[in-house]
Formats: structure tokens, C-alpha cells, sequence
């Protein structure tokens, strides 16, 4: 081996493959990586789930196309009676003992190439359901690790049941533009966030993206919706995943986070026990 | 195998995790989850406040004749110590009895439900070890501008 190769081994000590090189590159310029749903078997059992679970909410049957259902379940359910269509739908989800694997399975080589291969997960199902003209669902201007219990070492996987775009999705401010708006947040302290998302909105990202594919992104850097102004439902899960033995904040690992991946070196870690006693005589 | 029915409830007197919880929630957060899994609730007992005491749990596992098995308002309510957990877990399944934890949502039902029950409480209790005491730690110094955040959050 030539001396040059030596040294620039000695210098490179972020052994990644090509591939989870392309994808860090992207989720630290953009703060967000979009990619094909790595089991489409696991992402239609999900999308299936959930239209009958919102079928059988409304006293319907289960639909025989779960997207076009979805995406106009508009015309069965107003904004009054929303949020109590949402809690049935997690409801039902959560009493499915496969859905959370199934929703990992979706995403596992990404969520392992950008986070890990410990991995916690979140517990709960976070399902967002955004009528057409709907303000009341909406997630304003924020970054989850300012205040909302969460950790920056946080990633989110959001899923998409039907084609997501323009204000049907989601908004996020590269990391580039968070950073810099991060130092001028408090020249908003009296007009408030509205006003700050009238700042940033020029330089934000709204994802477009497709059923079928998947976003992790980090909810560090800001990001929210708007109200959907397309005559289309958006259906999208947002699930948390961070590094199992990287730092919790209010969201813990027990009642927030569960583990889904111990590595057997780990686990042999945490059961190690000093041998014996001994006494200084 | 019991023959009685009911879940008995266990809560505690001392800080759970580094936090108080009072009584009343920690019964309601037992409670609740019974109501969800369809377990009728049993009154709790409370364990003694005094340091690494588990009198009251022990109680409790020398009459698991009289219930299905147990409610933990959290499964941090058990003992520190990786083998006096083992333990209790072993005179559970003896008795064919079960072990929930309400807070978590997690239950020991069989053998098999240990490694995972049981991954959450060691990974846990090593964190304190892993980078930033497994902890981040939000404060930030300037008072002026924590108070915007909460005002526009």
C-alpha cells in the first residue's frame, strides 16, 4: 500500500458506503432525505389499515381503492368531526401488533444509514389528516427541539398514504437558512410566528413527494404546514426514530420511546457484571 | 395458574426516574390502562417511601393466588438491581400470573416478553454512561429569549 493511500485512510475515519454518503450529503444540506419506500408490501398493508380503520370509523365498508378513498375522504367527513375520525383511525392502528415493524420496514436501511443501527422508536402514532381548507389541523412555524420535549437527535419518518405537494405537505427551512434565521428569531418576539414564517417563507422547502416514498428529516430545523389549498385530503404519518443510546430530552425512552434494534455486543454490555467481591484485607 | 380476577395496581411513594408523581396520577395512568386492555383494575398498593424498600411488592408477589397479575404504574417501579428483577419476574410467571407496566404500555405475559420488557429498564439505567449523560439539556442562558420561545410556541 502506497504511503498517499495510507494517509488518506488515516484521514477518512467516516468509513460510510457510497450510498449512505449521497444520503448524508442530501439530509444535512436539505435537513431532509426523500426515497422510495423500501417494502412497498409494508406500506400498502399500512395505507389498507388505515382506510378501513377510517371506513369503519364513518359506517362505511371498507373501501376497494385505499388511496382514492383517503385522498377524498373529504367528501364523508367535515372539520367538526375530524379529530374524532383521526383518534379512532390511531386507535385502531395501535391495537395492530405488526404496524409499527411495518412502518420501519418501510424506511429501515434509510433510518439505519442516517440515524443508526440502535434505534429507538416512538410508542405513539402521530397521524395527521389535513382537509381541504382546513385551519384547525394546522402545525405552525417550529422547531420540535426548541419546545416540544424532543431531542436534536431526534429524526422523523413521515409517511405518506396518498401523493403529497405544495401546500398538501409539508414545509421545512434547509439547515443552511435555519441556522442563519436561528440568530434573528428575536427580532420577532412582538410580531410573533406568522410574521417569521412571512420571512423565511421565501427560503423554505415545501416537499413534494409521492405515494410510495418516504421523508426523514430532522424536525430540529424549522418546519410546519400551511393550510391545504389543493381539493385533495393529505393522510401522512410522522413517527420518531433517534439513536438508542443517544440523548433523550422530555420525550424518554419508556413511555415515549421504545428500543426495536439491541445489538447482541450491546445487549451484553448491559447485562455485564463485575465478578465477585473483594475486600481489601 | 390464578383463579382469581383483576389486575392488581402498584404504585409508589418515591420519585420515579428523578421525578414525584403524585398518587393520584400514577392510579389514574394504571387505571386508564386497564380500562384499554379490558383488565379490571384491582385497588393499588403503595410502596413504602423509604429507600430501596419493596416490602409492599413483595407482598404483592406472595398473593398472586388472590389476582391475574400486576399493574405497575411504571415499569421503573421495580427494584435497580437486574437480578432482584429477574426474580420478580420468575415468581410471576410461576404463578402463571402477569406483569404490566401502564405508563410504558408493556406487559410480561410469557417468558419470551422479558428481553424486550427487560431491554427499555438496563438501556435505560445505562444512559446516565452514553454521550451527554444521555441527556440534552435545553437550558440556554439568555432568559429573554426563552421567554419568546414559550410566547410563540
Amino acid at each position: 500500500m502506497s504511503k498517499d493511500v495510507e494517509s488518506n485512510q488515516s484521514e477518512d475515519r467516516n468509513f460510510l458506503l457510497d450510498q449512505e454518503s449521497v444520503l448524508t450529503d442530501q439530509f444535512s444540506r436539505q435537513g431532509f432525505v426523500v426515497h422510495q419506500a423500501e417494502s412497498s408490501e409494508a406500506l400498502d398493508y399500512i395505507r389498507a389499515q388505515t382506510a378501513i380503520a377510517a371506513a369503519t370509523a364513518l359506517n362505511m365498508s371498507a373501501p376497494d381503492d385505499p388511496g382514492a378513498f383517503l385522498n377524498t375522504v373529504d367528501q364523508h367527513v367535515d372539520v367538526g368531526g375530524l379529530n374524532n375520525l383521526r383518534m379512532s383511525v390511531i386507535e385502531s392502528l395501535l391495537g395492530l401488533p405488526d404496524f409499527h415493524i411495518n412502518y420501519f420496514n418501510c424506511a429501515r436501511g434509510l433510518l439505519e444509514s442516517l440515524v443508526g443501527n440502535e434505534l429507538a422508536m416512538q410508542r405513539n402514532i402521530a397521524l395527521s389528516v389535513q382537509l381541504p381548507d382546513d385551519d384547525g389541523s394546522l402545525l405552525p412555524l417550529h422547531s420540535d427541539a426548541w419546545g416540544s420535549e424532543c431531542s436534536p437527535f431526534e429524526v422523523v419518518l413521515w409517511v405518506p398514504l396518498v401523493d403529497c405537494y405544495d401546500t398538501k405537505s409539508m414545509y421545512l427551512l434547509p439547515p443552511e437558512a435555519n441556522a442563519k434565521w436561528v440568530t434573528q428569531l428575536e427580532d420577532y418576539k412582538d410580531d410573533g410566528v406568522e410574521a417569521l414564517f412571512k420571512a423565511i417563507e421565501p427560503e423554505v422547502t415545501w416537499v413534494n413527494i409521492k405515494y410510495g416514498e418516504v421523508l426523514a428529516f430532522t424536525p430540529s430545523v424549522m418546519h410546519g404546514n400551511r393550510v391545504n389549498q389543493t381539493d385533495e385530503t393529505r393522510w401522512s404519518f410522522n413517527i420518531r426514530f433517534k439513536g438508542l443510546f443517544t440523548p433523550y430530552s422530555g420525550k424518554r425512552l419508556g413511555e415515549y420511546f421504545m428500543p426495536i434494534s439491541v445489538r447482541p455486543a450491546s445487549r451484553v454490555g448491559l447485562e455485564f457484571e463485575m465478578p465477585g467481591a473483594f475486600y481489601d484485607s | 395458574m390464578t383463579n382469581s380476577q383483576g389486575y392488581r395496581g402498584y404504585i409508589t411513594s418515591r420519585p420515579i426516574r428523578g421525578q414525584e408523581t403524585p398518587h393520584q396520577v400514577q392510579n389514574m395512568v394504571a387505571r386508564e390502562y386497564c380500562r384499554r386492555n379490558g383488565h379490571l383494575y384491582l385497588l393499588s398498593a403503595t410502596e413504602y417511601s423509604i429507600p430501596n424498600c419493596f416490602m409492599m411488592l413483595a407482598e404483592l408477589l406472595n398473593s398472586l393466588d388472590e389476582c391475574q397479575g400486576i399493574v405497575l404504574y411504571s415499569q421503573f417501579l421495580l427494584p435497580q438491581k437486574r437480578t432482584a428483577r429477574l426474580r420478580v419476574y420468575e415468581q410471576l410467571i410461576t404463578a402463571g400470573a402477569e406483569l404490566h407496566a401502564a405508563l410504558e404500555n408493556t406487559a410480561i405475559r410469557t417468558k419470551a416478553d422479558i428481553t424486550a420488557f427487560e431491554d427499555t429498564i438496563s438501556i435505560v439505567n445505562a444512559l446516565p454512561a452514553a454521550p451527554m449523560g444521555g441527556q440534552y439539556d435545553k437550558t440556554i442562558e439568555s432568559a429573554e429569549f426563552e421567554a419568546f420561545k414559550l410566547a410563540v410556541l
